[in-house]
C-alpha cells in the first residue's frame, strides 16, 4: 500500500444512482410547476432558478463536506430543478432584445444574490449546529 | 392545466438521466481543471442550451416529445442553481471578478450558443 497522494481524487461512482434519482425528482418537480404556473411559465422558469439557487446556496452552506447528501439533493434535486436551457425561450419569446437581455441578466444577478444568501445561512445553520 | 402521468414519468426518467450525464460530464473534466473558473459546469450549459435551441430551431417546441427530451432530459442536464452557487463562493472567498466573470460569461456564452443553434435547426428544418 502506497501513502503517496493520488494526483487525482476517486470517482465516487456511489453519487452517480443518488444524482440520477435527485434529478429525476428535481426534474418532475419543475416541469409540474410550470405547467401549473398560469401563462406559458416563463416567468415560472426564472423564479424557479432564483428559487432553486438559494436552496442550493442554504445546502451547501449547511450540508458542508456530506458528499452523498450534496449529489442526491444539490446535483440532482436542485440541479435538476433550476435549467440554464430552460431560459433559451427567453431569446424567440421577449418582446425585443433589450426586454430579453435585461431579463437574463437580471435572473443571472438576483440567483447569484439569491445563492449567496442561501450560502449565509447554510453556514449559520451549520455553526450553531456545530457550537450546540 | 394537469400532466398526464405517463408523460409526467417520462420527463422525470428523461431529467434523471440528464442530470447523471452532467455528473459524469463534470466528473471526467474536472480532473483536467486547474484554476478557480468551474469550467467543465460551463461546457455542459453550452453544450445543453445549443441543443435545446436546435430543437427549437426545428421546430420541436410544439411536439410531444419535446417535454422528454428538451424539459426533461436537457433540462436536467443543464444547471443554472449550481452557476449560481459557484459564483456567491467565489464572490464570499473575495475572487469577485472571477465571480462575475462565471455568472455573466456563462449567461454571454449560452445566448451565443442559443443563437447559433436556432440558426443551425432553423437552417436544417
Amino acid at each position: 500500500m502506497s501513502l503517496a497522494p493520488s494526483p487525482r481524487p476517486r470517482i465516487d461512482w456511489g453519487q452517480l444512482p443518488l444524482v440520477v434519482a435527485g434529478g429525476a425528482m428535481g426534474v418532475l418537480a419543475r416541469f409540474l410547476l410550470a405547467l401549473a404556473w398560469p401563462g406559458d411559465g416563463v416567468v415560472a422558469v426564472l423564479l424557479i432558478n432564483v428559487a432553486g439557487s438559494a436552496l442550493l446556496g442554504l445546502l451547501i452552506g449547511a450540508a458542508g463536506d456530506a458528499r452523498r447528501l450534496r449529489a442526491f439533493l444539490g446535483t440532482g434535486a436542485l440541479g435538476g430543478f433550476t435549467s440554464y436551457s430552460a431560459l433559451v425561450p427567453w431569446l424567440t419569446g421577449a418582446p425585443g432584445v433589450v426586454v430579453a437581455a435585461a431579463g437574463l441578466a437580471g435572473t443571472v444577478i438576483l440567483g447569484a444574490l439569491a445563492a449567496g444568501a442561501g450560502l449565509a445561512g447554510g453556514s449559520a445553520i451549520a455553526r450553531r449546529r456545530a457550537t450546540s | 392545466m394537469t400532466a398526464d402521468p405517463l408523460l409526467a414519468l417520462a420527463v422525470a426518467a428523461a431529467g434523471g438521466a440528464g442530470a447523471g450525464l452532467r455528473w459524469l460530464v463534470d466528473v471526467a473534466l474536472t480532473s483536467r481543471r486547474r484554476g478557480a473558473l468551474p469550467w467543465p459546469i460551463l461546457v455542459v450549459n453550452v453544450t445543453g442550451c445549443f441543443a435545446f435551441a436546435v430543437l427549437v430551431g426545428l421546430g420541436a417546441e410544439s411536439a410531444p416529445w419535446f417535454a422528454v427530451v428538451g424539459t426533461g432530459l436537457l433540462g436536467g442536464y443543464t444547471t443554472f442553481g449550481t452557476v449560481s452557487a459557484d459564483s456567491a463562493q467565489l464572490w464570499r472567498k473575495g475572487r469577485r471578478a472571477l465571480a462575475a466573470a462565471n455568472a455573466l460569461g456563462t449567461l454571454a456564452a449560452c445566448a451565443i450558443a442559443a443563437i447559433a443553434g436556432l440558426a443551425a435547426g432553423s437552417a436544417l428544418a
